[in-house]
């Protein structure tokens, strides 16, 4: 029976591939004319071809080849097609920005083709000679819609305000397009942060994660709780869908044994959920720090005397705990030359320009004077427990005096030994500047922290090897960095200097990182 | 009245300068030797090197001048022949009246530009020869299309872009005089523009603060807002360009917003409204956004829009993402 069936499936695969072999086929010859292959061609982008052949599917480099048959492309007339899917913030505000920029700086003319609000497509011209080199056609959907859309090929590029999930990546390689999640397939392109708004008339000016976590969940209803008036709280989210909001649940609701209230106004854009928030008083919004409009955004505390402000250190070293970065994620499938330019174009410093231009935080490498950390170290003096002895101390004092942290920082997915997603990206940026020099720093040290949990001697030693770790992913992806000429060492100070308090799980995460400190 | 074989003598002239190359191929070369040339007729000049002379004399309004005054500085300097053309140039810079000269009363083109309220740049051109002609408005890519008057002259109050692009007018046959934009309060102001060709309707909306449509700060060609210098601020404002009964018109919006005198931290909306309309139905329109900020900084966009099919006769294609919401910060 299995037999049979296995029999009559391969007869209807090779109908099939009769039919569409027939259809368009191809014959590749090499030049000299030793090499021959014969089949369908799948695709062309400008420079390889994707032949389903008898060997299976082939990419063979157009130059070393000729093409014959009905099948084949017009090399003269190529015009390299890319398609783009997700979320409406990265679609709207971020792409146009980077693409006209992408265009500029590769000499290209730009035109802007609308035909919605819901989808609107860039032709790249060659400025001398007219010659449309590419076409990028935007779909303004969601995060999801664009792996969907990813995954069914009807994109080449997603855009997408979370990490894509374990079952995409699985669809994804079932379908043949790679790991979504590798390294190779995605980019952070700029960071954003979910802020907490309120009013312009709203008189409380700070809250905590927990009390924020309080509130979306309906345990705090009114504001004289927060230290406003006697008037309860409305609450106005994004809707379902949105990627921000399960950041927020995800990171500060949830591990907190919550839910997100049902008693919540839902807007289908940060637009219209900011205005509304900024008419009503008593509103309390979640909206994101690249369009708080006329709302007000609420600093955030960490207890324990932390404040959090969303300022683009703190997004860039996510000491701010909910920073959110804006992906492009990739098919395992080469794009065409265009496209590859651009995405090494979305990691340069021409692109950070464009990027602060849309409104979003870029990842530019800032770099602090240790006499701005005088909060840390009066942090790390207050909070000191009896396991920390003043020997430590002075001995992190002496680490900190006449060194600079740099804001690339690495922090771990709860609990593992896992980089998060920007610290995955701050791993290749880092090895980046170590490459091109642009760091100019003689010494970096990774400088290991841990949350306060456990003994303070097995923190300490936790410390230093999670710094070693990432010392080691560096330097793995820093192949032609000279390190003759900035050496980089490890330390590790255990829990002697917390960002946040330990008594929830986000502030631990925040606790947990590697920093980066330049001498 | 007109010397038609005297016009038709420097016709010639012009042609067989032009054929021996001398015209033609070194309009730069002319202008570097014939020293009353302002620094931007090297452009025009070789901008348009392939137009065509003759067609460039204008035609002398009969009752207005001799034909003398037009003809006889032309033959003096054989460098000056150029003049004959150079007489479309002007520069702008010279924002009090141009200096009279014996030109003055022939057929000079001449384009004066002073600053006024809001960052604007009022123009008048005066063009005696050029009577109920087409003529085209360009600064700093912002451009739209309107018509002179009986008598040539043409005013209007341009929303200044920077203070370096010149303004310019364009004639019908592709001449065209300058004149420098003049508005010292720019960097004051944040300005947002959308132009397009075809003639069809299309307008910028802008909800100021939170404002909804039809509330006070819901800014539109409908209510376009007034400015006011010294009154307490009551918004932006918004400047409709161009001229829709002219042949192929460009027209164009401007929304100004003066930031530099706000009280308010918040946002203004930007939506862009195109109406769908027998003529312009399943068609496409061409034209430019322009975002304009930090004292003169442009961000120009080529576009193109695709109208919705006609059995939408009446409805809008409405766009909340082609324009860029601004930002505004408390001063």
């Amino acid at each position: 029976m299995i037999s049979i069936r296995t029999a009559f499936a391969a007869v209807l695969f090779h109908l099939i591939l009769a039919a569409s072999a027939s259809a368009q086929d191809v014959t590749l010859t090499s030049r000299d004319g030793s090499v021959e292959i014969a089949g369908t061609l799948l695709g062309y982008d400008g420079e390889f071809y994707r032949v389903d052949s008898d060997y299976g599917v082939l990419t063979v480099d157009g130059t070393g080849v000729l093409c014959a048959g009905p099948g084949c492309p017009d090399l003269a007339a190529f015009v390299a097609n890319i398609a783009v899917s997700g979320a409406g913030t990265i679609a709207n505000q971020l792409m146009p920005s980077l693409l006209e920029a992408f265009a500029r700086h590769q000499g290209y003319t730009a035109q802007r083709l609308v035909t919605s609000d819901a989808e609107f497509s860039y032709v790249l011209n060659e400025s001398d000679t007219g010659r449309t080199a590419a076409r990028f056609t935007i779909r303004v959907t969601t995060s999801d819609e664009g792996f969907a859309d990813l995954l069914s090929d009807e994109a080449d590029i997603a855009m997408s305000l979370r990490e894509v999930l374990p079952e995409e990546v699985t669809r994804g390689i079932e379908a043949g397009l790679g790991r979504l999640s590798s390294p190779a397939q995605n980019r952070v392109v700029a960071l954003d942060a979910l802020v907490p708004v309120v009013s312009p008339r709203n008189s409380v000016l700070e809250i905590s994660p927990e009390e924020l976590s309080q509130v979306f969940s309906g345990e705090i209803s009114n504001w004289q709780e927060l230290g406003g008036i006697d008037a309860p709280i409305v609450l106005h989210a994004p809707d379902q869908k949105s990627s921000i909001l399960n950041v927020f649940l995800e990171t500060i609701v949830l591990p907190a044994g919550r839910h997100l209230s049902a008693n919540v106004q839902r807007h289908r854009t940060n637009s219209e959920l900011v205005d509304a928030v900024a008419r009503d008083p008593f509103a309390v919004g979640l909206s994101t720090l690249s369009g708080p409009g006329n709302a007000r955004a609420l600093t955030l505390t960490g207890g324990c005397g932390f404040r959090s402000g969303a300022v683009p250190e703190a997004l860039k070293s996510e000491d701010y705990p909910l920073t959110a970065p804006l992906f492009l994620y990739l098919k395992g499938r080469r794009l065409p030359a265009v496209g590859r330019e651009f995405m090494r174009f979305t990691q340069s410093p021409a692109a950070q320009i464009a990027v602060l231009r849309a409104g979003f935080v870029d990842q530019g490498i800032a770099r602090t004077p240790v006499r701005r950390q005088g909060e840390r170290l009066a942090n790390a003096i207050r909070n000191a427990g009896p396991e920390i002895g003043l020997t430590e101390l002075k001995r992190l004092v002496a680490a900190l005096d006449g060194s600079r942290r740099l804001s690339v920082t690495f922090r771990f997915d709860d609990g593992a030994s896992t980089l998060d997603a920007q610290s995955r990206s701050n791993v290749i940026l880092l090895a980046r500047a170590l490459e091109t020099g642009t760091i100019g720093a003689n010494e970096l040290t990774f400088v290991g922290f841990s949350d306060g949990l456990g003994a303070a001697g097995a923190n300490k030693r936790l410390s230093r090897q999670r710094a070693a770790s990432v010392r080691q992913a560096v330097l793995q992806e820093a192949t032609t960095a000279d390190l003759g000429r900035t050496s980089l060492t490890v330390d590790g100070f255990g829990e002697a200097m917390p960002m946040a308090c330990d008594d929830t799980e986000w502030g631990r995460q925040v606790n947990r990182r590697v920093e980066i400190w330049s001498r | 009245m007109v010397d038609k074989r005297r016009i038709f003598r420097v016709g010639l002239t012009l042609i067989a300068a032009a054929a021996t190359g001398h015209i033609m191929q070194s309009g730069g070369a002319f202008a570097a030797r014939t020293d009353f040339f302002p620094p931007d007729a090297k452009r025009v000049q070789t901008d348009q090197s392939h137009f065509d002379i003759v067609a460039a004399l204008p035609t002398p309004p009969v009752d207005v001048v001799g034909p003398e005054k037009l003809v006889t500085p032309v033959p003096r300097v054989e460098g000056r022949i150029v003049a004959a053309v150079s007489f479309q140039i002007e520069d702008g810079s010279l924002t009090d009246a141009p200096t009279p000269s014996f030109l003055a009363s022939s057929c000079e083109a001449t384009l004066a530009a002073t600053s006024s309220a809001g960052a604007m740049v009022d123009v008048t051109l005066t063009a005696p020869c050029n009577p109920n002609e087409r003529i085209l408005v360009k600064h700093a890519g912002l451009e739209f299309s309107d018509i002179t008057g009986q008598d040539g002259a043409y005013f209007v109050s341009v929303p200044a872009m920077n203070n370096y692009d010149a303004i310019s007018v364009t004639f019908a046959n592709g001449n065209s005089v300058k004149a420098r934009p003049v508005a010292p309060s720019l960097e004051r102001y944040e300005r947002v523009a959308i132009s397009w060709q075809g003639g069809g309707i299309m307008h910028i909306h802008a909800l100021e603060f939170g404002a909804q449509f039809g509330d006070l700060g819901h800014v539109w060609a409908g209510f376009p807002g007034t400015f006011d210098p010294v009154g307490p601020l009551n918004g932006g404002f918004l400047t409709s360009l161009g001229n829709p009964d002219v042949v192929g018109p460009i027209l164009a919006e401007v929304y100004s917003f003066p930031a530099g005198r706000s009280h308010e931290d918040g946002a203004v909306r930007l939506s862009v409204e195109a109406e769908v309309t027998d003529t312009t139905c399943g068609k496409e329109i061409f034209g430019q956004t322009h975002q304009m900020s930090g004292g003169g900084v442009v961000n120009s966009t080529q576009i193109e829009l695709t109208i919705p099919a006609c059995d939408n006769i009446g409805g809008f294609l409405v766009l909340k993402n082609l324009l860029q919401d601004l930002k505004i910060a408390r001063n």
